[in-house]
């Protein structure tokens, strides 16, 4: 698993670039709003990498290596586990830092909780995707996948528009850690359909 | 041990279907697969590595069954080469190599460096800027830098120059200077075969029409030129296929069931698979 998180790493390096700027300018602006995007779009890196080894075919080589399945499945959401930790880690550096210079403490209760619900609904469209792109590739799999963005983009435009308030109240019945635990639900719940609809692909 | 044994090996896809084929590869020998497009070899590679379902048969791959739990492991100790070669293209070879590194247990740095120099390829040139020799090349190198003891080569030769495969084949001859190891390659080039192999399989339209030790098969068959009308002269079951020109026929057939005054010629091997794949009869 190791050498396909590194091959993975590499490939986002060659060509997810821009992508990842993206992402963390959408990380480090001092906005919850715009960390929602960031921590969904984190979506879109199984798909960025996916298409890459569909691209030189290196799926096809794949299962001939010393690699099981699962291992196969697995190192996509752990890949993208540590990818949206590693943005929240920005996040919250970004907002220590305004706090160091600025004077304010940005960081509360709410900041927290919604941070948590973005990393919620996050994990949990990556539980959704990961299994379609897993099982029919790619070009099938983007349905689905622009299907989800559009949902969650749409619900992120709401919130904007002063349905912030709202979910907060909504929020104000659950604790963060609860959220997180849906998320972590979701993808546990998530990982052996993907090794099961991975494998009939293989087949 | 064998390094391959496959038995009543069967898979169906729309419009195609691999029927039945076995056979077994001794371990330390090298068995060229031939076959025209489409006739399953690819197919036959990826049922033997455990990359597609089959429908019947069994695979034994280095006394493992391709199918146990334990296979993953013994994929440690097998080189594959695809055409195409398939590797991370955005990556260079240096990435290429710290990937492999970590996939594979026993990879050898310093082998793949020297790999690289041998085969003349640049450390930092990304994979998609290079040639398709440079990516074969390139695909040998990682196939061969983990001591594997079976090779596994998809069409390694197919559409490279004749200086580069003569390359590949250098370096497939000097890997099996080790009497424990062995090689399956799949090829259209049926004289890059004739110099490499020890045994041959011919693989038609899914059917493994022939599978034998090629010096076995070289001494089998035999050419016989002469007129049309003496055909029929012929026994019908020593007859593997015929040519008809204008200056007579040709036809293929198993030595020892024609009369030994026959005017017999020694055909290539190129000769026995074409006669064999046209299947013409008399």
């Amino acid at each position: 698993m190791k050498g396909l998180f590194r091959k993975d790493l590499y490939v986002l390096r060659g060509i997810g670039w821009a992508f990842i700027l993206m992402d963390l300018a959408f990380a480090l602006i001092p906005d919850l709003r715009f960390f929602a995007f960031a921590a969904f779009y984190t979506v879109m890196l199984s798909l960025i990498l996916m298409q890459a080894d569909e691209q030189c075919k290196f799926d096809t080589l794949l299962p001939m290596l010393p690699v099981s399945r699962r291992s196969v499945v697995l190192e996509l959401y752990i890949f993208g586990w540590v990818y949206i930790a590693a943005l929240s880690a920005l996040a919250l550096a970004a907002q220590a830092l305004i706090w160091s210079h600025a004077g304010y403490m940005a960081v509360d209760g709410a900041y927290l909780m919604m941070m948590s619900f973005d990393i919620c609904v996050a994990l949990v469209m990556e539980a959704v995707v990961l299994p379609v792109l897993l099982r029919y590739g790619t070009q099938k799999g983007r349905l689905i996948l622009v299907v989800s963005i559009c949902c969650v983009t749409g619900m992120s435009v709401g919130i904007m528009n002063g349905g912030f308030e709202t979910i907060l109240t909504v929020l104000s019945h659950i604790r963060a850690w609860q959220l997180l635990l849906i998320g972590a639900a979701a993808s546990a719940a998530s990982v052996p359909i993907s090794v099961a609809g991975y494998k009939k692909k293989i087949a | 041990m064998n390094a391959i044994e496959v038995r009543a090996l069967t898979k169906k896809y729309p419009g195609f279907e691999l029927r039945n084929v076995k056979f077994t590869l001794p371990e330390g020998c090298i068995m060229g697969l031939v076959g025209e497009n489409g006739a399953g070899k690819s197919t036959l590679i990826r049922l033997i590595l455990d990359a597609a379902g089959r429908d019947a048969g069994d695979v034994r791959v280095l006394d493992t069954d391709n199918r146990s739990s334990g296979f993953v492991k013994i994929k440690d100790d097998i080189g594959v080469v695809l055409d195409d070669a398939r590797l991370p293209d955005s990556l260079n070879a240096r990435q290429v190599g710290r990937v492999f590194g970590d996939i594979y247990s026993k990879w050898d740095g310093a082998v793949y460096e020297e790999y690289l120099k041998r085969l003349d390829l640049p450390e930092k040139k990304r994979v998609k800027d290079f040639s398709r020799g440079m990516k074969m090349k390139l695909a040998l190198a990682c196939a061969l830098s983990h001591d594997a003891r079976l090779l596994i080569l998809d069409e390694p030769t197919g559409g490279l120059d004749p200086v580069v495969r003569d390359e590949i084949l250098e370096i497939l001859e000097d890997f099996t200077r080790r009497e424990d190891r062995s090689v399956l390659i799949s090829s259209h080039i049926v004289s890059d075969l004739e110099k490499l192999c020890d045994y041959v399989g011919f693989l038609h339209k899914g059917e493994l029409l022939l599978f034998d030790e090629k010096d076995r098969i070289l001494e089998e068959y035999a050419l016989a030129r002469l007129p049309e009308e003496r055909l029929e002269a012929l026994p019908e079951e020593a007859v593997h296929g015929v040519r008809r020109g204008k200056y007579g026929a040709e036809a293929l057939v198993e030595r020892r069931l024609v009369r030994p005054d026959l005017n017999l010629e020694k055909p290539t091997l190129e000769d026995i698979i074409v006669f064999f794949a046209r299947g013409d009869k008399q």
